[in-house]
């Protein structure tokens, strides 16, 4: 189960939809305004041996039923401590930019400077700076994962993923929380990425804490016998973990009742982009799925 | 406070020497004072006016029915008048001070048409108070209702200045300010939550009801911590000479007043009961998870009242209601209670005195179980405990000096959370208790200066203390708690306080015409954290500390008031202007649920807001109805809110209209029908998006710079008497409701939705609307 007060939530709108029988909902034609154009970041450094990617994107209109015009020709580099590393731009992936890890390999508790120039957005012939600052937080274990078969109804059947692991005392920590299954990541979207916080076992030994879904609904069954099931749990900055709240509390909607009025994601890129750069600390466990052990 | 004590002490003073003394100096002049009452159930009619036609002296009866007046000796005729009552005049020799009682007999409907108002044109133009409204409860059931529940806090809406926060709410916005802004009172006792079944219901059974009273912001003296309106609800006493009764069966519910003397003419009851059968019809449902839900309400009212002499009155009156929601998961059940005890005291004949004692609560309890959820229990609770004690003191002249004192202890317990979770310890969060007293001392003084004009000089002192034991935090300037302060049981650790000066005339500028002004300063220190545009039951106050300063209002207000001959049309237009200072908001995507740090969520800034406000009442006999029209925009800003601009308040409404036709076509057939329009809700729409990690994030306009579509709608209502033979003894009535009538789709919420595992940059527009056409029926016997 992952934070608490989102189950309360989720109890309270099983409560209150009954209280909205006679609601009725329909799709209707809006026209909705478009704001000037804005560069988007999109990166998440890590921790493990890969290739670090900055993305680097144009905001759209909202109802674009295209994917956002890639920035191309950007020059991009990350500091750490002294040293400036300058990142490749792909050709292969439009507004893709990338560092080796031979060359750059983050390490918890260092702080990493994103520079972006030589982009002229407002086309006045000067181009403007972005930055973003992050540190990436210290390394979480993940001792182990589990399982666990979950009927709530008919179309919500589901493994729910377990973590176990200790919280450090004594400090805040903030977790993000993406599986895999062998060797494609079940958690694609945003949506699918789970955060909490330690506001309700700060310090504790967290002992099965649910943290990820796997669809057991038998026509949409997501797992087979001897798969691999990782669970990526990842120290999170607090400014990322800010980010995702604000994209999940986006997504359930508004409503008269519950919420306030939605309101941009706080990001930590300057000079008005949207987005984020940060940097995580990530820890795996793996679980191989055994139906007889994980599907009562 | 210290101070205010020996100012009242002097004020005792007064008032005892000019009611003993000056009527035995002067010799000529005499008190005549007394209650005025309903002659078939001997209950206090409050706002009944009584003119010395000899003199042209005036006065109006109280909260309480009393009223006393200074006259010179000799024959005196007294003229008594009370909206929907037929006129009594009393012809009196003075010779010494004198007590009467004055009965007055209810007008057939179809005389009087359905009005709901009841304050005399009169009556209101020597007011210095502006915005102030009085409505009639037994009349307010002929007017159409949704799903067949008459409903005091919905006809409220249909007054300018005053709007739903959103569709079929209770929950009401003043002047574009926020609903906790109101200040609801039941028999004087707050309510904390004005609504049932998520707010489309009020907690009041109007069957149960007297009056209802509502005040725009220009608060009396004896009013206050709260800015935007007082909405003063009294229940009704209970019939003082026979046992009689009303049931009602509706759509939804079913309810049953019984009342009668306990001794005649001395003491009577009330009891009043409500639940709805919602419940009854989910097994029909076709869906099984809502087959299993259990879902509903109820509330009973009581009240006490003897009269044990010429000079001593009681009332007790206490509330109960609740809401029960259960399904397979979860359950949830809130409610308030409200137990109101008063004394009414005649110290002399000029200095009536109103002694209440009030307890309250309002409380909600959350629990899940099953084995899909660990078990949870949460439960939050706020009690207020408030003592009160007012004098009404009638100077020899038409001056009317009222003061008093007041204070409220609040104990309020945000919510305390304990789980159990399947192999593990227990979880528990546990906001901490905060308490805190609100004291208050006032004088008004309203004085005829002459003929044409009333002035109201009203001064009202408050001071709030937060008490231990509690904790607060320090914050830094990114609003973390930095620190953390607990204080120990019973010492004060902060407090506030402030004069609220509040001011008014009323100047009768022809038979015609009268002009009103009034400057009201209100100061709030109970804040309701929400930010959603309508009231949930999971209410959770907070109270000003060391780092929530007290929300202050300034309101000016100006009208002008044109009655015709006759008094068939009554125009007011009032202009008023409000500011708002440490308004409360929140910042974006606020944690207000279970939040030990709620303060640190909190933005405080300044509110302001301006409109205009038409009335046009028309009283024609049977026929009769009122246009309501506002023109108003109401802002806020907070330096960390929409990047320190200024925004739309949620519930402002650049236009609100309210069209209301009553037509009593004989003594049984009442017709009735409303259409309202207003400006959609400010909403906050995307206008644009960006991509990551593989899915789109909405970008967004400034806050509340779109809106919803404009809303609006008609409503109307036939209500047939039996044929109710005077021999009979009970008495029949349908009533037949049709709200919407024309099926308008009101948008209650529009959402942008898409599915992001199809095709992320595929999105819809959706829109909610709750009602579509809703007929109801109701049948109601009164015996």
């Amino acid at each position: 189960m992952i934070e608490k007060t989102k189950e309360y939530w989720f109890i309270l709108v099983l409560i209150f939809e009954v209280g909205l029988l006679s609601s009725c909902t329909e799709t209707i034609d809006l026209s909705l305004k478009t704001n000037p154009r804005q560069l988007v970041v999109d990166a998440i450094l890590t921790n493990e041996p890969t290739v670090q990617i900055v993305r680097l994107s144009w905001s759209a209109p909202y109802f674009s039923t295209d994917p956002s015009t890639p920035v191309l020709g950007a020059r991009l580099s990350i500091t750490e401590g002294e040293t400036i590393y300058y990142l490749r731009e792909s050709i292969k992936h439009e507004g893709l930019y990338y560092i080796m890890p031979d060359v750059l390999l983050p390490s918890p508790g260092k702080t990493y400077k994103l520079t972006i120039d030589q982009l002229d957005l407002d086309d006045d012939g000067v181009s403007e700076q972005y930055t973003a600052t992050t540190t990436m937080p210290e390394i979480v274990t993940v001792d182990s994962t589990n399982l666990r078969y979950q009927y709530f109804n008919s179309d919500w059947e589901i493994w729910q993923v377990l973590a176990y692991f200790q919280d450090p005392p004594d400090e805040k920590n903030h977790y993000m929380f993406r599986i895999s299954r062998n060797d494609s990541r079940l958690t694609n979207l945003p949506s699918d990425i789970r955060v909490a916080n330690d506001k309700l076992f700060s310090g504790w030994y967290v002992d099965g804490l649910w943290v990820q879904s796997i669809d057991a609904r038998p026509d949409h069954r997501q797992l087979e016998a001897g798969d691999l099931i990782t669970l990526e749990m990842a120290a999170i900055p607090d400014d990322f973990y800010n980010f995702m709240e604000a994209v999940k509390m986006n997504e359930m909607g508004t409503d008269p009742l519950f919420s306030g009025p939605p309101a941009n994601i706080p990001g930590n890129i300057s000079n008005g982009a949207l987005g984020v750069f940060t940097a995580v600390a990530v820890s795996k466990a793996h679980v191989i799925y055994d139906p007889a052990r994980h599907d009562q | 406070m210290k101070q205010v004590i020996p100012v009242f002490f002097c004020l005792l003073f007064i008032c005892f020497n000019t009611s003993g003394q000056t009527a035995r100096t002067v010799d000529s002049l005499f008190v005549v004072n007394g209650y005025v009452k309903n002659r078939q159930t001997s209950e206090i009619l409050p706002g009944a006016s009584i003119l010395s036609v000899n003199t042209g002296i005036g006065t109006i009866t109280n909260a309480y029915g009393f009223f006393s007046m200074t006259l010179p000796a000799g024959p005196q005729t007294l003229k008594f008048t009370y909206l929907g009552y037929k006129d009594s005049t009393l012809v009196i020799d003075l010779k010494a001070n004198q007590r009467v009682q004055l009965l007055l007999s209810p007008k057939s409907h179809h005389l009087t048409g359905i009005d709901i108002f009841s304050h005399t044109t009169e009556d209101q133009r020597h007011l210095p108070l502006l915005g102030v409204e009085k409505l009639d409860m037994s009349n307010l059931r002929k007017l159409p209702v949704l799903f067949g529940e008459t409903d005091p806090l919905k006809t409220i809406q249909l007054l300018p200045g005053i709007a739903t926060t959103s569709e079929g709410s209770t929950s009401v916005s003043v002047r574009g300010g926020n609903p906790d802004q109101n200040l609801l009172q039941f028999d004087e006792a707050i309510v904390y939550n004005g609504g049932h079944l998520l707010g489309f219901f009020s907690i009041f059974n109007n069957d149960a009801i007297k009056e209802v009273q509502v005040y725009k912001g220009d608060l009396p003296a004896w009013s206050g911590g709260r800015l935007s309106s007082l909405i003063d609800i009294r229940s009704r006493d209970g019939n003082m000479k026979h046992f009689s009764g009303t049931t009602g069966i509706g759509l939804i519910s079913s309810k049953m007043t019984l009342e009668g003397p306990i001794r005649k003419e001395k003491s009577s009851f009330l009891v009043s009961g409500r639940r709805t059968y919602l419940d009854m019809f989910l097994p029909l449902s076709s869906d099984e998870d809502i087959r299993n839900n259990s879902l509903y309400f109820y509330d009973t009212n009581f009240k006490l009242n003897w009269i044990t002499n010429d000079n001593n009155r009681f009332f007790l009156s206490g509330y109960l209601g609740r809401d029960v929601f259960k399904n397979e998961y979860a359950g949830l059940d809130f409610g308030n209670k409200t137990l109101t005890l008063r004394w009414n005291h005649l110290y002399s004949p000029r200095l009536f005195s109103n002694a209440t004692l009030v307890y309250s609560r309002y409380d909600y309890f959350l629990q899940s179980t099953g084995d899909a959820f660990s078990s949870i229990n949460w439960d939050s609770r706020l009690n207020d405990f408030s003592v009160k004690y007012a004098f009404t003191c009638y100077l020899p002249t038409e001056d009317l000096l009222e003061f008093g004192i007041q204070s409220i202890y609040h104990a309020i317990k945000p919510g305390d959370v304990s789980s159990y979770e399947k192999d593990q310890n227990k979880q528990r969060i546990n906001v901490p208790e905060t308490n805190s007293l609100e004291h208050a001392a006032y004088i008004s003084h309203t004085r005829k200066i002459a003929q044409q004009l009333s002035i109201r000089l009203g001064l009202r002192f408050s001071l709030f203390q937060n008490i231990g034991r509690g904790r607060s935090f320090l914050y830094d300037e990114t609003f973390s708690p930095v620190d953390t302060l607990d204080y120990s049981k019973g010492s004060i650790y902060n407090q506030y306080a402030g004069l609220e000066p509040r001011v008014g005339f009323s100047w009768l500028l022809s038979p015609h015409f009268t002009l009103k002004g009034s400057y009201a300063n209100n100061r709030q220190y109970l804040h309701l954290a929400s930010n959603s545009g309508s009231g949930t039951p999971l209410d959770i106050w907070f109270v000003s500390s060391p780092n929530i300063k007290p929300q202050i209002s300034n309101q000016l207000a100006a009208d002008i008031q044109y009655n015709s001959h006759n008094n068939v049309w009554e125009h007011t237009l009032e202009l008023f202007v409000k500011k708002i200072d440490h308004a409360i908001d929140f910042k974006d995507y606020p944690d207000l649920i279970l939040n030990e740090a709620l303060e640190g969520e909190v933005r405080s800034g300044q509110a302001r807001s301006k409109g205009i406000e038409w009335l046009t009442k028309y009283n024609n006999g049977p026929l009769n109805g009122w246009i309501a029209y506002t023109l108003s925009r109401s802002e806020r800003q907070s330096k960390w809110i929409n990047n320190g601009a200024w925004y739309l308040s949620p519930f402002d409404h650049t236009h609100n209209l309210s069209v209301i036709l009553n037509y009593a076509v004989n003594d049984r057939l009442h017709l009735s029908a409303n259409w309202l329009y207003f400006t959609g809700t400010p909403a906050t729409y995307p206008v644009g998006r960006f991509d990551f990690q593989g899915g789109i994030i909405p970008i967004y306009s400034q806050r509340n710079a779109e809106r919803l579509p404009d809303y609006h709608r008609m409503d109307i209502a036939l209500v047939l008497q039996g044929k109710n033979p005077p021999s009979r003894a009970w008495q029949s009535e349908w009533s037949f409701s049709i709200y919407n009538l024309y099926g308008r789709k009101n948008a209650w919420m529009i959402n942008f939705t898409g599915d992001d595992d199809e095709d992320p940059y595929t999105r819809e527009t959706e829109m909610t609307y709750l009602f579509s056409v809703v007929p109801s029926v109701s049948y109601i016997i009164r015996f």
